[in-house]
């Protein structure tokens, strides 16, 4: 099916008459992206596994959290998890009167652009993963692994602003308070890995996990020309970029004792998705409206820059009796690594300077002139810190819980409605039951507790050089989100059971 | 099996697991209905009127401040220091133009290059069309943002007699930094009191509609 903007592209496409499409950009205009929906810090959304997903697990979920878990498992191992997160978020914008780009709201216009908005979304993940692991001789032990996950990602849809809704005047103001930052938009980073991993004496583990990363954007949001909240030339910018990008991980694990159960100690590295700068490229599309003239539409064709984090996880579980484990584990996210989103035409360089340089703070750097919009993000690195416990009630029979705490990675300059992070507090609860001989099922639920976040005349966003700046984003931020993960896990081991089938045939009396 | 199926499927698998998942372009031409239902077609709106008596050669000669109001913005309007000459040449009345752009936060201090343009035919009526050959005009001029714009655009109006603006239509492209249609675009020359005194208040069409008085957000950091 055609829609209306597709067929839209097409037309441009073809009045270009071939020459190139002119990049994003927007004499400054333009687009936004992204709405993240962090379960972690930033827009980290590692969950799969719950409970029993960390860098000590021998489960599929290894092949993420760390790779040489693998090798500590036994036979076929076919792990189905899904992912599902409840999440409410609101946001009071309170900008600052004079703030640039603020346009005071007409008579009537009241209420289009400052108060609350809200949210309440589900969002469902999967993850998929199969490994198969075998001694190869008394002191080696190998495993290979497939698995599907989606490490980073987001989306939401906000609430509309129904005093808006079918107004005489103004379009605009119907999708929101906290459009000018987004009103629907997903972003992902969707991971097809493969790992090996080896176990060795008894001792020491090692595993290499690696893939290609599909990282896809997907939002709208308000935008003017002169990137203000007038309502009268109120318009749209929408962005749909994706890209392909290499991933790896390494891990580690140590298990010094004779049962590797009782101790493990794990340390891995997850590499950011495309190993530095990703482009992501696709089309923007904007509609900006004017008062006296007809509509302008416009689509590019764009990439968008940006670089994801890399993460280093590290964690020990202890068993001290046959019937509890204990666990502690972190880790240290490198968002410093993701500056800024900049948009520029395809093929053309995209980068921004922060005020160190002699530019001003926002501006492209020479070569980057024509970047049409520029996201600033100025994430700081993050550490998560994480305890644990099991109670195996009976053998096959396991409850456990957790808490667990989670630093932001937003500053307050740039915190905006589609990049909302919180320092938060994670209690978990669940339980993990053996089926039968070959299936287990698990399920975790995890309610994030978050500090709300005022920034209120905090937001550097309108004082960035153009096309670095949005409206004031400050306001007050609050939300919550719970997820539940259930997981079925279905494992067997065919060299062991045809070891023990030999076994009883060998023990039987002889029939004939 | 093949890479690329897998990739399909997963990503598939994957977008389908999404509950309430977002549509963005559903949300983004939702918006344009609302639009178009506000504010019906508008194209071409403060075009010029026709003359009821044709201006003569050197008539409408002198200073004007020149506004290019974009339809995507069109009360924040390029501005220009525009010096207007008529001539009769061999056909007829003959347009030309020397325009150079306006600081756009001090709205006084002329920047860039001065453009030469025209001559430009007349139609014994007093209309004219005046296509421009592509100006790159300095980031300084531009009221959105720090970057240069090129475009290439088309004038249509009149040279009518009364008054001491000329206006009419403004088509054309910005081909830099972005591809921008100015279908629906408009544009007025209002004759200065005095060279270099440029008017707070600057007309943008026929209609005689103002430009924002306030700056540009741009300048106010």
């Amino acid at each position: 099916m055609t829609t209306r903007s597709s067929k839209r592209y097409d037309h441009l496409r073809r009045s270009l008459r071939g020459a190139p499409l002119a990049a994003a950009g927007l004499l400054g205009a333009t687009t936004s992206l992204l709405v993240a929906d962090a379960h972690a810090a930033g827009f980290a959304t590692a969950r799969f596994g719950g409970e029993l997903g960390h860098p000590m697990t021998s489960n599929p979920t290894a092949i993420y959290y760390n790779p040489a878990g693998i090798a500590l498992s036994r036979g076929v191992t076919i792990f189905a998890d899904g992912t599902l997160a409840f999440r409410s978020l609101s946001y009071e914008r309170k900008p600052d009167a004079n703030a640039p780009g603020e346009v005071p709201e007409p008579a009537d216009g009241i209420g289009a652009n400052t108060g609350k908005a809200t949210l309440n979304n589900q969002i469902a993940a999967p993850m998929i993963g199969a490994t198969y692991a075998l001694p190869l001789t008394e002191k080696l032990d190998v495993a290979g692994g497939l698995a599907m996950m989606v490490p980073f990602g987001g989306s939401a849809t906000w609430d509309k602003n129904e005093a808006f809704k079918g107004h005489p005047n103004y379009p605009g103001p119907y999708d929101g308070r906290q459009r000018y930052y987004t009103i629907h938009g997903s972003i992902r980073s969707l991971y097809l890995s493969a790992a090996a991993a080896a176990s060795y004496g008894n001792l020491l583990s090692v595993g290499v996990s690696g893939g290609v990363s599909l990282n896809s954007i997907d939002s709208v949001r308000a935008r003017s020309a002169a990137i203000d909240t007038n309502l009268d030339t109120e318009g749209r910018a929408w962005l749909k970029a994706k890209n392909v990008t290499p991933q790896l991980g390494v891990g580690v694990m140590l298990t010094p004792l004779e049962d590797r159960d009782k101790l493990r100690v794990g340390i891995s590295y997850q590499a950011p998705p495309g190993f530095g700068s990703m482009k992501l490229r696709g089309l923007l599309q904007k509609y900006f409206a004017g008062n006296l003239s007809g509509n302008v539409a416009g689509t590019d064709d764009v990439e968008l820059h940006q670089t994801l984090p890399d993460i280093v996880r590290a964690g020990v579980s202890f068993r001290p009796t046959n019937r509890i484990e204990l666990r502690l584990m972190g880790d240290y996210t490198r968002w410093s690594l993701f500056q800024d989103q900049c948009i520029n035409n395809a093929g053309e360089p995209c980068e921004v300077s922060h005020g160190d340089d002699g530019l001003k703070d926002g501006q492209p750097k020479p070569g980057s002139e024509n970047a049409t919009v520029v996201l600033p993000r100025r994430f700081r690195d993050t550490v998560s810190g994480r305890i644990g416990a099991s109670f195996f009630v009976r053998p096959g029979a396991e409850v456990f819980g957790g808490l667990g705490i989670d630093q932001h990675a937003i500053p307050d300059a740039t915190v905006e409605p589609s990049m909302v992070d919180f320092n938060s507090v994670s209690l978990a609860v669940g339980g993990r039951y053996r089926i039968s001989r070959h299936i287990a099922a698990a399920a975790t639920y995890t309610q994030f507790i978050y500090a709300p976040r005022d920034t209120t005349g905090q937001s550097k966003m309108p004082y960035y050089a153009a096309p670095s700046n949005s409206p004031d984003s400050g306001g007050l931020y609050r939300q919550s989100i719970g997820v539940l993960d259930v997981n079925l896990q279905l494992n067997f081991d065919p060299a062991r059971e045809q070891i023990e089938i030999s076994e009883r045939r060998a023990a039987a009396p002889a029939v004939l | 099996m093949t890479p690329r199926t897998i990739i399909t499927v997963c990503t598939t698998l994957s977008a389908v697991a999404l509950i309430g998942c977002p549509n963005a372009e559903g949300e983004f031409e939702a918006f344009q209905d609302r639009y178009d239902t506000i504010h019906p077609s508008t194209t071409g709106a403060g075009g010029s009127s026709a003359c009821e008596t044709v201006a003569k050669a050197s008539e409408l000669d002198g200073d004007y401040v020149f506004a290019l109001s974009a339809s995507l913005d069109p009360k924040s309007p390029v501005r220009f220091d525009a010096k207007v000459t008529t001539k009769q040449g061999a056909k007829g009345l003959e347009l030309s133009l020397a325009l150079q752009a306006i600081d756009a936060c001090d709205r006084k201090t002329l920047v860039g290059e001065v453009f030469d343009l025209g001559p430009f035919d007349v139609a014994p009526n007093g209309s004219f069309t005046a296509q421009f050959p592509p100006l790159e005009v300095t980031g300084l001029a531009n009221p959105f943002s720090e970057n240069p714009i090129t475009a290439e655009v088309s004038l249509t109006g009149s040279l009518c007699a009364e008054g001491d603006s000329i206006c009419g239509a403004l088509d054309g492209d910005v081909t830099k930094p972005t591809k921008i249609s100015l279908t629906g675009s408009n544009f007025r020359f209002e004759r200065l009191t005095s060279p270099g005194s440029y008017p707070t208040e600057v007309k943008v069409d026929c209609d005689g509609t103002l430009a924002n008085e306030k700056l540009p957000p741009k300048c106010t950091k």
